[in-house]
């Protein structure tokens, strides 16, 4: 039994907007990956997966339960991390997280003493007797994931985690939802609009777009795919080809930019050369896992090579 | 959970991630501990030092005549009267009100205005018991702060009699309609604040919505009261909700407005229970309505 099933759910919004258009998809427990632009309804399934929203038409479960008639089961071990604030300023996040776990069905005791681990594991000590309100955007994160994790679900629903973080915060956040879904042992559904920041983390991926489903696939098929680097030149495209294939690389032209496969930091130091001998202007390199690129086309595809890659301009 | 048996190298108070295998309560627990926690939220508890003091300086405001008089009567041995239980609700009737339109929005209002409420959804708990639970929460309120005052009251007056016995058995008549006068209070002024500050996510708008019900509603009664003749005259003055309240609670003790009042207009109780009964029911319905169509 798939941890979720959507049967060709529909979802319109009053106003008429098609959040959902036919998704039809089965998610296995692990760290799934939920990619799509802003606006392709990523955030419209998770309500819907939640029961906050009726599906207009078909069907979805969790756990194998109906959403639209077994709503208390499923919230029951469903932790939810919505994608913008949800925190009220004035309270503790021991006090808040503590009131969350009860409202979940956590006795008085139980619930105090998760709140205390749940804050430790997410890395706030002495700051949980503070008020919220003064906390930082990452601390607060830190909170609503908390919040989500206290009366320990069997899936976690986590919406865009590392929205309006620092680099630094970023990479914290990821590893703080690697640990939970390979640690804890929780089933996590992590939605970004960035490939490249949750393939690390994810075991599956799924990417919709206009509310339909454009592909899924586990992340293992991709482990065999290397690296690729692109390199852009103001003019002079083809004379770096040349010289990188007579250099013994397998280079091939994609538009403007020259790409070649990328096993070690050895294509880095032909570029170089290359472009110093024939007096090249080199606009940018980056890394890209052109496979990927491939499967999750735009529009994840488009922002995947970007971030993965650390672009360099010279 | 295999990872709990592996010490984690150079970590050792981390004893890893621990399932829950406890008890888990339903949907019957989530909305008690929803109603306990927005009945505390009503007298600024939880949040703060800030948040006491609206609560409890309205709180103290409505229990000062009741203290007055037990001291009045204490000092004078028991000639004093200044104040008896039919009279309270008209001596606090404001404080009440205010206190609604002040209090009302944190129990509603802040959860919109922080966008907390897709938490609570995400819960075992329909939008309807969210609804109920924080009404429900409002009425224990608003009787506490009603009910209150008329206790100090009671108790002071046993303690000026020398039978005991027999002091309750005179007090006694007046028993249901103490009670009684804190939840039409209840129902009425603390309904009608609740399902307003529902529709507003900001606290500051929810209060003046709420107080504008309350107080602007006083002077368009009096108004329509001097100019009006006949039926709608005499209908006029339940225009002010807390109007209606009073009414009622006189009609309860089985009192008559005093005379050039705006209620002396020879309304029987039924009429002022009615209105109680209609004002309570169309506005649970506001509020009910208000959480099935919520967007979060």
């Amino acid at each position: 039994m798939p941890l979720i099933s959507a049967r060709d759910l529909t979802h319109v919004y009053p106003g008429g907007v098609r959040a959902l258009e036919g998704l039809t998809l089965d998610v296995e427990p692990g760290i799934i990956g939920f990619v799509g632009a802003n606006g392709a309804g990523k955030s419209t399934f998770m309500k819907v997966l939640l029961g906050l929203l009726k599906p207009t038409s078909g069907k979805v479960e969790v756990f194998g339960l109906d959403t639209a008639t077994r709503g208390i089961e499923i919230r029951q071990r469903v932790g939810y991390m919505p994608e913008h604030d949800c925190l009220p300023p004035d309270m503790t996040a021991t006090d808040f997280v503590s009131h969350m776990g009860r409202m979940s069905g956590l006795p008085k005791a139980a619930a105090r003493e998760r709140t205390a681990e749940m804050l430790r594991h997410v890395g706030l000590y002495e700051e949980r007797y503070r008020v919220i309100g003064g906390y930082s955007t990452g601390m607060k994160q830190r909170v609503k994931l908390a919040q989500a994790l206290v009366h320990d679900p069997r899936l976690l629903l986590l919406d865009e985690p590392t929205n309006g973080l620092d680099p630094a915060g970023r990479e914290e956040m990821l590893e703080l939802v690697r640990r939970t879904g390979q640690e804890f042992g929780i089933a996590v559904l992590v939605s970004s609009h960035l490939l490249g920041e949750i393939e690390r983390v994810c075991s599956y991926l799924i990417a919709i777009d206009g509310g339909r489903l454009t592909n899924a696939a586990p992340l293992g098929d991709f482990t065999g795919v290397q690296l690729i680097l692109a390199v852009e030149v103001e003019e002079g495209a083809e004379a770096l080809m040349g010289r990188l294939a007579a250099a013994g690389f397998d280079a091939r032209a994609e538009g403007d930019a020259v790409l070649l496969p990328l096993p070690d930091d050895r294509p880095y130091d032909a570029v170089r050369d290359a472009a110093a001998e024939l007096g090249l202007m080199l606009v940018r390199m980056e890394q890209r896992r052109d496979t990927l690129q491939d499967l999750f086309r735009a529009p994840a595809g488009a922002s995947a090579g970007k971030e993965a890659g650390h672009a360099a301009r010279a | 959970m295999p990872h709990a048996l592996e010490p984690a190298a150079g970590a050792i108070y981390d004893i890893g991630y621990r399932t829950y295998e406890g008890l888990r309560e339903g949907r019957g627990y989530a909305f008690r501990t929803l109603y306990f926690h927005s009945l505390r939220a009503a007298f600024g508890l939880n949040r703060g030092g800030r948040a006491l003091w609206v609560p409890w300086v309205l709180f103290a405001f409505a229990c000062f005549p009741a203290a007055v008089q037990v001291a009045a009567s204490a000092l004078s041995a028991g000639m004093a009267n200044l104040i008896s239980y039919h009279d309270y609700f008209d001596a606090v009737r404001w404080t009440v009100a205010l206190f609604c339109a002040a209090q009302a929005p944190e129990l509603v209002s802040r959860d919109q205005q922080h966008r907390t409420l897709p938490l609570y959804f995400s819960r075992p708990l329909r939008t309807g018991d969210y609804a109920f639970a924080k009404l429900l929460a409002m009425w224990t309120a608003v009787v506490i702060l009603v009910l209150t005052p008329l206790l100090i009251l009671l108790v002071g007056r046993l303690s000026m009699q020398m039978d005991f016995g027999a002091a309750l058995r005179s007090e006694s008549q007046f028993f249901v309609p103490i009670l009684v006068t804190p939840v039409l209070a209840a129902v009425t002024i603390g309904t009608i604040a609740l399902a307003l500050s529902s529709l507003f996510a900001r606290r500051g708008i929810a209060t003046a919505v709420a107080f504008g019900a309350f107080f602007m509603t006083a002077p368009i009664a009096e108004i329509l009261n001097e100019t009006l003749e006949g039926d709608p005259k005499r209908y006029a003055a339940l225009v002010n909700p807390v109007n209606v309240v009073q009414g009622a609670s006189l009609a309860v003790f089985d009192k008559k407005p005093g005379r050039g009042d705006i209620l002396d207009v020879g309304l029987g109780p039924e009429v002022f229970f009615g209105a109680v009964a209609a004002l309570a029911v169309a506005f649970t319905l506001l509020l009910v309505v208000r959480y099935r169509r919520i967007r979060t």
